[in-house]
């Protein structure tokens, strides 16, 4: 029971410590252009960080300990709201939310990488608190990987991790997971640079361009005009957005595909550490992501072309960005879709609910959940012809445990149920029916606009605060993929023998 | 097919009763031939795969027949909307596309309900006699039950469960035919209502539904038997043996009234802090007849629910999607999947905290095998799924999305009237023909609980080396 306390304060403390100096950066920027209503606002949080961190690190263990699979999601979702909370102080101290709920709401969207807005005049914030608003998204999106793989103890990681491994493959020891988040992290920085670098090649400004990739790479997609982003995209940057998220959404599993090739070839073979597309083989879901991007895209161009929305380039060039966009939960509009048709609506909702592939920061059900449970499906009516025969669920290649396929069947049901309930919550505001299960959506799935009162901006203000609330626990528990905001209300953090 | 050709023979309309005799003869020498001259080898035992066949085709053709005087009398002339509404009749769905009902004649109104009452007893022995023998019964979950009696227990045979059964739906009706007509409502009218309502179906031969008589007694005598012929009609059986107080230790039945309360309790509320009705008790009987039709899958009506808060809506909504026991006349993916799957999340939850536990799944204190598990898993999912699509494919009518899905999961889940451009004052008739046709299909894989229908397009289906 100690070590296990002392794990969670080293990982608590360490978390702050990192959190703080992330805020050091806006601090920075305000004081560097002159935003003094803004340094007190960025300071506070900054304290506040250090003063948890400084508190917590020390007294945690050198080393971290195994613990129990309950403790470590406590953990992640404890380091989780916390840092929401105290990330949520600059919009309050700097006035740019009306309450402290919005505030919250605000900063648990940018952190949990939804992008649903409370703030109708992006304009008018200074610009520190506009980077602020991205960088954590980008934070946000990071911390997922880090959290599920590298700051939490391996033997919790692999269990917290079961379904997400599958994208992966089972065998995946701490260690190997550990290299695997250090790897991811890199990527997503050197790919968050590199679209910076093109939008900026592009005509944007330096800004512009860091505060859309952050958005892009992490599939948060906050707008960062009150126009709406779209007001300042080229059809180039436009291109440039649609291929970021896209890699952004699946290349997480390009990359432990590679790795998983490469500790294939043995030391001696003079093709080890080469690995090239050739090595790649594409696996399941990989496939199901790009299904799941051309049909969409195909259904919706047609749509948008014979109803006579826009000319067929046009067509072509806004589904495709928008399905891109949704299906990787970024949510960004690349054109005002709220005039769209219903089918390109309800298209465009159904495919958010398939969100990214797995060890991606997109939200969702995850693509690979999906395919599994789409291969259940097709067993079943195998099944229910041949009612003896004994048949596995194959993925890659792989026949899946039993375990697996039933911990995505209850995440599933879990996931409905939990958007059902959301949306009849939401039935309480003032909107319509339509408007209760679209931003139920937008929440859970991390998506962050849709069709209905929060409008293809995603401005999420006119929803009472209850509603907020409501929102604010759908989206931690749809980042948090449900089960770590269970365990925060079940019994006391080491109690549990394993 | 004869007896709506006496009533119209009673009422004088001869062009109807000539459609029935004309319908009927056919039919008649097709099921005498089929019967009599098509010799079934006896002792061969039908396979799994002509059994799926069977059911599915005979509820296909039985739709095409009977749409037949539909278009004969020229009453809904052309063949999508008359397909549309006779399988929403032998489907007990109840969704119309009939704008007035008045133009119509007595006697093809009296067909069009008569639809729902064969369908609901057709359905009762399809679930009960069939269903288990073809594995996708969700009255199997509570096969090794043992404070209710299962069917297995009522008779050793389908037959006799089946003769079982009839006899209840008949006792079922006539009570409540004796019950509205001496309530003051004419024989024709409670003969229409009774069989939209043991049938769960929802025809009525008003515009506004029951709400039309604005009468407190037949409203409530019909929610009263709609809510009865949502139960388990075996479990009815208990009232024949002499113990009726064992009927309320059956687990699904406890849930399933449970429900019925809680809505009813929530609705009312909402109504009546909404200031929607006046006084609670009007507010409460709006609210009852409302849940008890939406949950049963019935979907008479008698206020327009459309014009409720959000939240009112959202609970119909979901009950849509409920049903209501299994082994009733009632569609959607019924209460015991229902109370399955919130086990199924809570068993989720508990395996993520405890990684390393084994426990079986229980339910009602008996342990559920894998099998069945996997069998309601992928049921819901299936109809999640196909909800899903259709919803997608209707919407390129141009409808709004919640009317879009609600018509889906009306059709579906077999209840009738939705929300929006299928609220309970409108009907079906504006939609395309390749619509009516996707949702008559619905109708049918809803009321033969999916796999039935979904599995004849399967290849594997049709691959007869496998």
């Amino acid at each position: 029971m100690m070590d296990t306390s002392k794990s969670a304060m080293r990982i608590l403390g360490h978390l702050h410590l990192a959190a703080a100096a992330a805020s050091l950066i806006p601090l920075l920027l305000a004081a560097a252009w002159k935003e003094s209503e803004c340094l007190k606002a960025f300071a506070l949080p900054l304290l506040a960080f250090m003063l948890v961190g400084l508190t917590l690190a020390p007294r945690g263990g050198k080393t971290l300990r195994r613990m129990a699979a309950k403790d470590g999601m406590k953990i992640a979702a404890i380091s989780y709201l916390s840092i929401c909370l105290i990330g949520g102080l600059p919009y309050y101290l700097s006035g740019a939310s009306d309450s402290a709920i919005s505030a919250l709401f605000e900063s648990i969207s940018a952190f949990t990488t939804t992008g649903a807005t409370i703030i109708k005049d992006i304009d008018a914030l200074p610009k520190s608190l506009l980077f602020w608003r991205g960088f954590s998204q980008w934070l946000g999106g990071v911390s997922v990987l880090l959290l599920l793989a590298e700051l939490v103890p391996s033997n919790y990681s692999a269990s917290l991790l079961q379904t997400e491994i599958v994208g992966v493959g089972p065998e995946g020891s701490g260690r190997r997971l550990n290299r695997t988040a250090g790897k991811i992290m890199m990527i997503y920085g050197g790919l968050t640079l590199l679209q910076a670098l093109l939008l900026t090649a592009g005509g944007a400004g330096v800004l512009d361009s860091l505060l859309i990739s952050f958005g892009s790479c992490s599939t948060g997609g906050f707008n960062i005009r009150s126009s709406g982003t779209a007001s300042i995209l080229t059809p180039y940057m436009r291109v440039v957005m649609t291929a970021f998220m896209l890699l952004c959404g699946g290349a997480a599993v390009y990359m432990s595909l590679s790795r998983r090739e490469k500790s294939k070839l043995r030391p001696g073979n003079p093709k080890a550490g080469t690995t090239t597309a050739r090595t790649l083989k594409l696996g399941s879901e990989l496939k199901a992501y790009i299904g799941f991007l051309i049909l969409p895209s195909v259904l919706i161009s047609a749509d948008l072309y014979l109803q006579g929305v826009y000319n067929l380039a046009d067509s072509f060039s806004y589904a495709s960005f928008q399905s891109v966009s949704f299906l990787t939960t970024t949510g960004t509009a690349g054109s005002d879709f709220s005039v769209w048709p219903p089918f390109s609506a309800a298209l465009l909702t159904l495919i958010s609910f398939a969100g990214g592939c797995s060890y991606s920061p997109a939200g969702g059900l995850k693509i690979m959940r999906i395919v599994i449970l789409a291969k259940l499906l097709k067993r079943s009516f195998t099944t229910k012809l041949h009612p003896n025969a004994v048949l596995s669920v194959k993925a890659d290649g792989k026949a899946l445990p039993s375990s697996i396929c039933n911990a995505v069947v209850y995440y599933g049901f879990a996931y409905v149920l939990l958007f059902f309930a959301g949306a009849f919550l939401l039935s309480f505001d003032k909107i319509d029916l339509l408007s209760c299960f679209t931003a139920a959506a937008a929440a859970l799935n991390n998506l962050g606009s849709g069709f209905g009162a929060m409008g293809f901006l995603g401005y999420f203000g006119k929803f009472s605060d209850f509603s907020k609330l409501v929102m604010c626990i759908l989206m931690l528990a749809g980042r948090l993929e449900i089960y770590p905001l269970i365990a925060l209300f079940s019994g006391r953090l080491g109690k549990e023998k394993m | 097919m004869l007896l709506p050709a006496a009533v119209s023979a009673y009422y004088s309309e001869w062009a109807s009763m000539k459609a029935f005799l004309i319908c009927a003869l056919p039919t008649l020498t097709a099921g005498l031939f089929l019967t009599h001259f098509i010799h079934v080898p006896q002792g061969i035992a039908l396979r799994m795969r002509d059994g799926f066949m069977i059911v599915a085709l005979s509820w296909i053709a039985m739709s095409f027949i009977g749409c037949l005087p539909f278009m004969i009398t020229g009453s809904i002339p052309d063949f999508a909307s008359a397909y549309f509404e006779t399988a929403s009749g032998f489907s007990t769905t109840g969704a119309t596309v009939i704008g007035d009902m008045q133009t119509l004649s007595k006697g093809i109104l009296f067909w069009r309900s008569f639809t729902h009452w064969i369908g609901g007893m057709g359905v009762l022995v399809f679930t009960v006699a069939l269903l288990p023998r073809l594995g996708i019964g969700g009255r199997q979950i509570m096969r090794a039950e043992t404070t209710g009696p299962t069917m297995d227990k009522i008779s050793f045979t389908t037959n006799e469960t089946a003769r079982m059964l009839y006899k209840m739906y008949i006792v079922m009706t006539l009570i409540q035919l004796t019950l509205l007509v001496a309530g003051g409502m004419s024989i024709y009218d409670s003969a229409l209502h009774t069989f939209g309502t043991v049938g769960t179906g929802g025809f009525s031969n008003y515009n506004a539904s029951v709400g039309a008589y604005g009468n407190f007694y037949f409203e409530m005598v019909i929610a009263i038997f709609m809510m009865l012929c949502g139960v388990n009609f075996s479990l009815y059986s208990n009232i024949a043996k002499g113990t009726p107080l064992r009927i309320f230790k059956d687990f699904e039945l406890r849930f399933y009234l449970g429900i019925v309360a809680a809505s009813t309790a929530f609705i009312t509320a909402m109504l009546y802090i909404e200031n929607f009705y006046g006084s609670i008790v009007q507010a409460f009987r709006y609210a009852y007849f409302q849940v008890s039709s939406i949950m049963t899958t019935t979907g008479y009506a008698t206020a327009d629910f459309d014009l409720w808060p959000n939240s009112c809506k959202f609970i119909l909504f979901l009950l849509m999607i409920t049903g209501a026991c299994a082994g009733s006349t009632a569609g959607g993916i019924k209460v015991i999947r229902f109370a399955f799957i919130l086990k199924l999340v809570k068993r989720g939850i508990f395996r993520r905290m405890h990684p390393r536990a084994v426990t079986p799944i229980k339910l009602a204190g008996n342990v559920v095998s894998s099998d069945t598990v996997s069998g309601v898993a992928s049921f819901v999912s299936l109809y999640f799924l196909t909800a899903a699509l259709s919803t997608a494919l209707i919407s390129l009518e141009g409808v709004s999305l919640i009317s879009a899905a609600s018509s889906v999961i009306a059709c579906l889940s077999n209840v009738g009237p939705g929300f929006e451009a299928v609220g309970p004052t409108l009907n079906y008739g504006f939609y395309s023909p390749a619509s009516k046709m996707l949702l008559s299909f619905l109708m049918i894989a809803g009321r033969l609980e999916l796999y039935t229908i979904m599995l004849l397009f399967t290849p594997a289906f049709w691959n007869r080396k496998r």
